[in-house]
C-alpha cells in the first residue's frame, strides 16, 4: 500500500473520526483504524469501529499502490496532527506503516487486519433521503435528554419515528422529555420507528454542514445506515419498546410565562452560584405581578434576582427546579422568548419557543423538585 | 436524666451452635461426634457452623471446608438445610414475642429482647431468661445460651460467657470489673482488624483499653473509637431495634469451579438479579447502587460499584448494571472463583428524601 495526501485533507477527513475508537475495549483491534487503499479509484478509506457504531470515511489522494492495513489510532491520529502543512507520504513496509512528511518519519507497527470486524457494504439502492440541515436540527434539539445511565439502555438512546408527513424525534431520562416534530413530505412505503444510540447521532451531528444538504438513509431490521457526504455510518438499534412517554404531557397547563430566553439565562447562571450541590435547587415564586428566582447554599450563603420584564398569567406559584436541567433546555430554545407552561408545583412544566415555526414544532417538558 | 439512662433489661439469646445443633437433633446418630455444616471436603466451600466436639479441633466458622477435614478427617460433614433451620429459628422467635415485641433479631440464631416493659409483668430479667432457654428446648430440642444485663453490648458479652447452656448475668457494679479482665478478642464490636492494632499499641484487654482517653481512641480508630470508649465503660445507649432496617441486600457465590467463561458469569448475574429484584418488590424498595463483588482465581478480591440518579428495581436492569461491572472487571488473566451482587443506597417506597420528581411511565 502506498498513497501521499495533503496533511489539511487527510486531517479534515478523519477528524471526527477518532471519537469513534473505543479507548479501552476487550477486543484490542478495535483501538485501530482499518486503512485501505484503492489505486484504480485512487480513494482512500478509513474506518474506526466500537462493534455498535462503524464510521466510514471516504476520500481522494493520490494512490499509487492499493492495500490495506490496520494501525493504532491513537498514535495515527497524533501524528497526523502534529506534522507540518504538507504533502504527507504513507507505505507499508511489512509489518509497518511508514509515514513521512517533509523530515519527520515515523514507522507504526501494524495490527492483523484480518481481525478488524466485518464491515457492512454500502448499499445506497434502497435509501431515503432527508434535509440534512433539519436532521440535524432534530438532533440539537433532543440528544441531551437522553439518560446516560445504562440500566435502561432504551432511554440511552433517541426515539426516532418517521411516516409520510412528519418526522419525530424523543429523549427523556424519566426527569425531562425533549421532543421534536418535523412535519415534512417523505417519500416512505410505511411509517417506521427506532430507538437510535445517540453516539451514532451525535457523530452525524458534528459532520454535517451546510455544504451537503441530503442525507440518505437505510433503515434495516437490527441496523440503520447513514451516508452524509464521504461518511457512511452504521449504528445498531437500540432494542425494546419505548414508553409511551406522551401521557406524562399535560394537556391543561394554564400558568403560562413569556420570558426573554438570554435574560433566563443570565439569570439562571447567576443564581445557581449558590445552589446546592447536591440537588441543584433554583427556586421560581411567581405571580402575575412580580418574579423572583433564588437559591440556597447550606452553610454558604443565598442568591435572589427579581425579574421586572415577564408576562405571568396564571395562579400564584412556588416552583424548584434543577438548575442544570432548566439550562440544558434555555440552550436549545431558538426564539427570543421561552414560553413555560406550569400546573402545580410538583407537576410537569412544559417549554416551548414562543414563536413557533410552521415546519416544526419543538416541545421541552421538566419535572420540578420537591419544594421542602 | 435522658431516657436511655433509665435502667433497661435487656436479655441476649444466642443459639449453640445453631444449625449443627439442628442436623444432630435430627440425626441422633451425629450425637457427641464432630459435625461440620457447609461445605463438603473436596469442594471449595467453607465452614458454616460446626459442633463443640469439632470445635476442639480447631475448627471455627468461615474456614475453607478442606482446612477442617486436614484438621479433623474424621469429622462429620452434613450440607445445610435451611428449611430445617428456618423453622427452628421461627419457633424461637415466636417464643421471644411472648414476652415482649421488642425484640431485635440479629441472624435466625440470634436475638435481643427488652424486657424491662414486659408482656408478664415479671420484673426479673434473669427468671425471664431461665423460661425462654426451658420453652425453646421444649420447643426445638435445641439449647441457648443467654445473657442478661442493662445494655446490649452487656448482654452479648454475658451470653458468651458460659456456652453452651448457659446463663450469665451481668450486674451494673460488676460490669466494670468483668470488662477489665475480658481480652480484647472478646469485646463484641472488634473486628480482627482493629484487634491486631490495638495488641500492637499494647491494648490486651479492658483494663488497657481503659487507659486511653476518648481523643486518642477516636484517633486511632475513627468513629469506633469513641464506641470502644464507652462500652468498656459499661455505657452502651444502644436500643433494642424492633424494625430494623435495611442498608443492603446481596448474593452471591462461591463457583464449584474457577470460571473464565463470560456466558457463564452472565448467567449467574442473571439468577442473581432476578433473585435480588424479587426480594426488593416483596420488600417494597429500590435501591441506587449496585456494587459487584468478585475473588479471582488468585484470591485477590475487587468491588466494582456504580450509583444512578433514579433509582431501580427491575431484574432485567440490575442485569444489565452487572454485566456492565462484570465486563470492565474481566482481565483475561484470572478466572473468577465468586461473583457476588449486592444492591445500596435504598429507597423505600414513601420515601420522601428523593427531591427529583420522576415522570411516571419511567418508574
Amino acid at each position: 500500500m502506498k498513497f501521499s495526501i495533503e496533511k489539511h485533507d487527510l486531517q479534515a477527513n478523519i477528524h471526527y473520526l477518532f471519537n469513534i475508537v473505543p479507548s479501552k475495549n476487550t477486543m484490542p483491534i478495535l483501538t485501530n483504524y482499518l486503512i485501505e487503499a484503492d489505486e484504480q479509484n485512487n480513494m482512500l478509506k478509513f474506518t474506526a469501529t466500537d462493534l455498535e457504531i462503524t464510521v466510514v470515511a471516504e476520500f481522494e489522494a493520490n494512490v499509487s499502490e492499493s492495500g490495506k492495513v490496520a494501525v493504532l489510532a491513537k498514535n495515527f491520529n497524533e501524528i497526523i496532527n502534529t506534522l507540518p502543512e504538507s504533502i504527507i507520504h504513507l507505505m507499508v513496509e511489512e509489518d509497518t506503516l511508514k509515514i513521512h512528511c517533509e523530515h519527520s518519519k515515523f514507522s507504526l507497527l501494524c495490527a492483523d487486519t484480518s481481525q478488524f470486524p466485518l464491515i457492512p457494504e454500502k448499499d445506497l439502492s434502497n435509501v431515503i433521503k432527508l434535509n440534512a440541515s433539519m436532521f440535524k436540527k432534530m438532533i440539537e434539539n433532543t440528544h441531551f435528554a437522553v439518560s446516560t445511565e445504562l440500566n435502561r439502555p432504551i432511554f440511552t438512546g433517541i426515539f426516532w419515528r418517521m411516516t409520510s408527513s412528519s418526522q419525530l424525534m424523543v429523549a427523556t431520562d424519566g426527569k425531562k422529555i425533549a421532543e421534536f416534530k418535523l412535519f415534512n413530505q417523505v417519500d416512505l412505503p410505511e411509517p417506521v420507528e427506532q430507538i437510535i444510540p445517540t453516539k451514532g447521532l451525535l457523530f452525524i451531528d458534528k459532520v454535517i454542514t451546510d455544504k451537503i444538504s441530503e442525507i440518505s438513509v437505510l433503515i434495516e431490521s437490527n441496523r440503520v445506515m447513514f451516508v452524509y457526504g464521504n461518511y457512511t455510518i452504521f449504528t445498531h438499534i437500540i432494542e425494546g419498546r419505548y414508553p409511551d412517554y406522551t401521557k406524562a404531557i399535560p394537556t391543561n397547563n394554564n400558568n403560562v410565562l413569556l420570558i426573554n430566553t438570554e435574560l433566563m439565562k443570565e439569570v439562571i447562571k447567576r443564581v445557581s452560584l449558590l445552589a446546592s450541590e447536591d440537588t441543584f435547587k433554583v427556586k421560581f415564586e411567581i405571580s402575575e405581578d412580580s418574579f423572583a428566582i433564588s437559591s440556597t447554599k447550606r452553610e454558604e450563603g443565598e442568591a435572589n434576582e427579581v425579574i421586572e420584564d415577564f408576562k405571568y398569567t396564571g395562579e400564584a406559584l412556588e416552583i424548584a427546579f434543577n438548575y442544570r436541567y432548566l439550562s440544558a433546555i434555555f440552550n436549545v430554545i431558538e426564539s427570543d422568548e421561552v414560553e413555560m407552561r406550569m400546573g402545580k408545583s410538583n407537576e410537569p412544566v412544559l417549554f416551548f419557543n414562543a414563536e413557533k415555526e410552521e415546519e416544526y414544532l419543538a416541545k421541552f417538558l421538566l419535572m420540578p423538585l420537591r419544594l421542602a | 436524666m435522658k431516657k436511655a439512662d433509665k435502667i433497661r433489661k435487656i436479655i441476649h439469646i444466642d443459639m449453640d451452635a445453631f444449625f449443627a445443633a439442628v442436623e444432630i437433633r435430627d440425626n441422633p446418630e451425629y450425637k457427641g461426634k464432630p459435625i461440620i455444616v457447609g461445605g463438603l471436603p473436596n469442594s471449595r466451600g467453607v465452614v458454616s457452623t460446626c459442633s463443640y466436639e469439632a470445635r476442639k479441633f480447631g475448627i471455627h466458622s468461615a474456614m475453607p471446608s478442606s482446612k477442617a477435614y486436614r484438621l479433623c478427617p474424621q469429622a462429620i460433614f452434613v450440607k445445610p438445610h435451611f428449611e430445617a433451620y428456618r423453622l427452628a429459628s421461627q419457633q424461637i422467635r415466636k417464643i421471644f414475642f411472648e414476652y415482649t415485641d421488642l425484640v431485635e433479631p440479629m441472624s435466625m440464631d440470634e436475638a435481643y429482647l427488652d424486657v424491662t416493659n414486659n408482656k408478664m409483668s415479671n420484673p426479673s430479667a434473669t427468671k425471664i431468661a431461665i423460661e425462654i432457654k426451658q420453652k425453646i428446648f421444649e420447643t426445638t430440642k435445641l439449647t441457648a445460651s443467654a445473657g442478661v444485663s442493662y445494655n446490649k453490648f452487656l448482654a452479648k458479652i454475658a451470653s458468651d460467657l458460659d456456652k453452651p447452656d448457659g446463663l450469665v448475668v451481668i450486674k451494673p457494679n460488676d460490669a466494670e470489673k468483668i470488662l477489665e479482665k475480658l481480652p480484647i478478642g472478646k469485646f463484641h464490636g472488634i473486628g480482627k482488624v482493629s484487634e491486631q492494632k490495638m495488641q500492637k499499641i499494647g491494648i490486651r484487654n479492658g483494663a488497657d483499653l481503659k487507659k486511653w482517653s476518648l481523643k486518642d481512641l477516636v484517633k486511632h480508630f475513627g468513629k469506633m473509637g469513641e464506641f470502644y470508649y464507652y462500652v468498656v465503660r459499661g455505657i452502651d445507649n444502644r436500643q433494642v431495634q424492633t424494625n430494623w432496617i435495611r442498608k443492603s441486600l446481596g448474593h452471591e457465590r462461591t463457583f464449584s469451579e474457577d470460571i473464565s467463561d463470560l456466558k457463564k458469569l452472565t448467567e449467574f448475574l442473571k439468577t442473581s438479579s432476578l433473585k435480588i429484584s424479587e426480594r426488593m418488590k416483596k420488600e417494597k424498595f429500590k435501591s441506587r447502587t449496585l456494587t459487584l463483588k468478585i475473588k479471582y482465581d488468585n484470591f485477590d478480591l475487587i468491588t466494582k460499584s456504580k450509583t444512578f440518579s433514579i433509582s431501580f428495581d427491575e431484574g432485567n436492569e440490575i442485569f444489565n448494571i452487572a454485566c456492565e461491572l462484570l465486563y470492565q472487571s474481566v482481565n483475561g488473566k484470572n478466572k473468577i472463583r465468586l461473583l457476588g451482587l449486592s444492591v445500596s443506597n435504598l429507597v423505600w417506597e414513601n420515601d420522601k428524601n428523593d427531591n427529583q420528581l420522576i415522570l411516571s411511565f419511567y418508574s
